[in-house]
């Protein structure tokens, strides 16, 4: 094998590689999980969570909020939100519906957070 | 008891240090995987001491098998060059002697850090503006049209596959210790397993260097690592290529010095603002910070402290020995021992990580291939932490 070609077989590949990670990544469907549970993943568990959003904070790049369903809560953070993100959570947090919040659970300074990903309304 | 921790952490550190291609971050998943941070709650000397001696003691490794993570990368080229002159051993203590002045260094400029931070952090735009004009250094200082298309090219990919892993993660649990490994050290591990080797005996060299020359190159590195650490996401490799492409005549042992220099204050000033500002510059500064192990339980002088000893126990221990390992490693088949480092990387990724890791593994390899082919600066694979952060996280 020549040099062009093992360099077009590498472009080829990475960017056919790239393309079945978005591919999986747009059409992962996250395992929906009640709040209470949360503490019984394993870190890193991406999963949906339904409630509603709580104090939030908006600092910067970043948006805080707590994420409850009855009696439980957890923290939420969104990353360099948008301004059509920004108007969700104001919106939701002020009419109080009932959204699906999809992202990571993590757990920072002991404490258990959703990093989100996506908010859909249900 | 602190001495001890400290003692027990660079012995560790020693040991951890001379297997090839391990950064630190896969030893905080290591810890995690074992229960480590629950048992080692209130021994926070213990990993921080781990930490420097793993670093000092990776240019042993990085010399014998030649192959890096991403704090050695750039030490790669200039050892490998005076591995084919038998001057490995030179090489080896210069990277000694540029780490502990850079150390110290680095412990003098605390409070100037102190400063820049608390005044440049909170200007994002400022932030933003110096990665994208890194990217674009990065790219401009390549000297052919195909070169700096193929920078561009490799920042995208690197920039697609850190927004799929890193921002909207649906893969695996963590996916940036896959990554980095694919990206930085298999790449070079099969590239030394296909390529010819011939051996050559490593001579003792005459290890007579200038005070002040030396004084000079590390405080650079320290300096350029200062400005460095403000930058979420910029490596102490990317530090260290911008001052070489800045200060164009620098000759091997020069290099040498400044890098260890760079990638030793990274470290200590990763460690100052993770105490002082909750802001880790390292994935395992961010886990001992997120499980409580440093933070509010340690005081600055504490810190400053604890860095002098393990800095000055790492050197002693690493030069009392480096010669001898050098010697023995030598003399082992490098194809086997890279053959042998592939299946125990990949066994250790699988435990961690699951299965499912492979063909993230293979992903980022076959990008972390395109430096290589296309003979551009290696640590441009860094886009793959740089581009998410611009988007995402400033």
């Amino acid at each position: 094998m020549n040099e062009i070609t093992f360099k077009r077989i590498i472009i080829i590949f990475s960017i056919i590689g790239l393309i079945l990670l978005v591919i999986y990544s747009l059409f992962f469907n996250p395992q929906e999980q009640p709040i209470s549970n949360l503490s019984n993943l394993k870190e890193g568990t991406i999963i949906s969570v339904i409630g509603i959003i709580k104090d939030v904070s908006i600092n910067n790049n970043l948006v805080t909020f707590s994420f409850c369903e009855n009696t439980s809560c957890v923290q939420s953070i969104l990353f360099n939100p948008s301004s059509k993100q920004l108007d969700q959570i104001t919106k939701y947090s002020t009419t109080k519906e009932r959204v699906v919040i999809s992202g990571q659970y993590k757990t920072y300074l002991g404490t258990p957070e959703i990093i989100i990903y996506n908010i859909k309304k249900i | 008891m602190i001495l001890i921790e400290i003692l027990i952490g660079v012995l560790l550190g020693f040991v951890i240090g001379l297997i090839p291609s391990v950064h630190i971050n896969t030893i905080s998943y290591f810890f995690i995987f074992i229960g480590g941070y629950e048992l080692l709650y209130n021994n926070s000397h213990f990993f921080i001491s781990l930490a420097v001696s793993q670093l000092i003691t990776s240019y042993v490794s990085v010399s014998a098998f030649g192959v890096p993570n991403d704090s050695t990368i750039m030490h790669l080229f200039p050892l490998q060059r005076l591995s084919k002159e038998g001057k490995l051993k030179k090489g080896v203590y210069l990277c000694l002697v540029g780490s502990f002045f850079g150390g110290v260094f680095s412990l003098l400029l605390f409070p100037v850090l102190y400063l820049l931070f608390s005044t440049l952090f909170n200007f994002n735009l400022f932030i933003y503006g110096l990665i994208i004009l890194i990217l674009i250094m990065f790219v401009i200082l390549e000297n052919t049209f195909r070169k700096r298309l193929a920078i561009v090219a490799i920042i995208i990919l690197c920039g697609v596959l850190g927004i799929f892993t890193l921002k909207y993660n649906y893969y695996i649990s963590e996916p940036l210790m896959v990554c980095i490994v694919g990206l930085f050290a298999f790449p070079f591990i099969l590239e030394s397993i296909f390529s010819k080797t011939k051996f050559i005996i490593q001579k003792d060299q005459d290890m007579q260097l200038n005070f002040k020359e030396t004084s000079i190159s590390s405080f650079l590195g320290t300096v350029g690592s200062l400005f460095m650490i403000l930058i979420p996401s910029f490596s102490s490799s990317q530090a260290s290529l911008l001052i070489s492409k800045i200060k164009t005549k620098i000759d091997t042992d020069e290099y040498l010095i400044i890098f260890s220099s760079v990638a030793i204050s990274a470290l200590f000033f990763s460690f100052f603002l993770a105490i002082n500002f909750y802001k880790p510059r390292l994935g395992y500064i961010a886990i001992l910070l997120s499980n409580n192990i440093i933070g509010n339980s340690i005081s600055n002088f504490n810190l400053g402290l604890t860095l002098f000893l393990s800095l000055c126990l790492s050197v002693i221990l690493v030069s009392l020995f480096y010669k001898q390992i050098i010697d023995i490693i030598s003399r082992f088949n490098l194809r086997i021992i890279n053959i042998s480092l592939i299946f125990f990387i990949l066994l250790l990724i699988i435990v961690l990580f699951g299965i499912k890791a492979v063909p993230l593994l293979i992903l980022s390899t076959i990008i972390g291939f395109l430096p290589l082919v296309f003979g551009v600066d290696r640590v441009i694979l860094m886009s793959y932490i740089m581009i998410p952060t611009i988007l995402f996280y400033i």
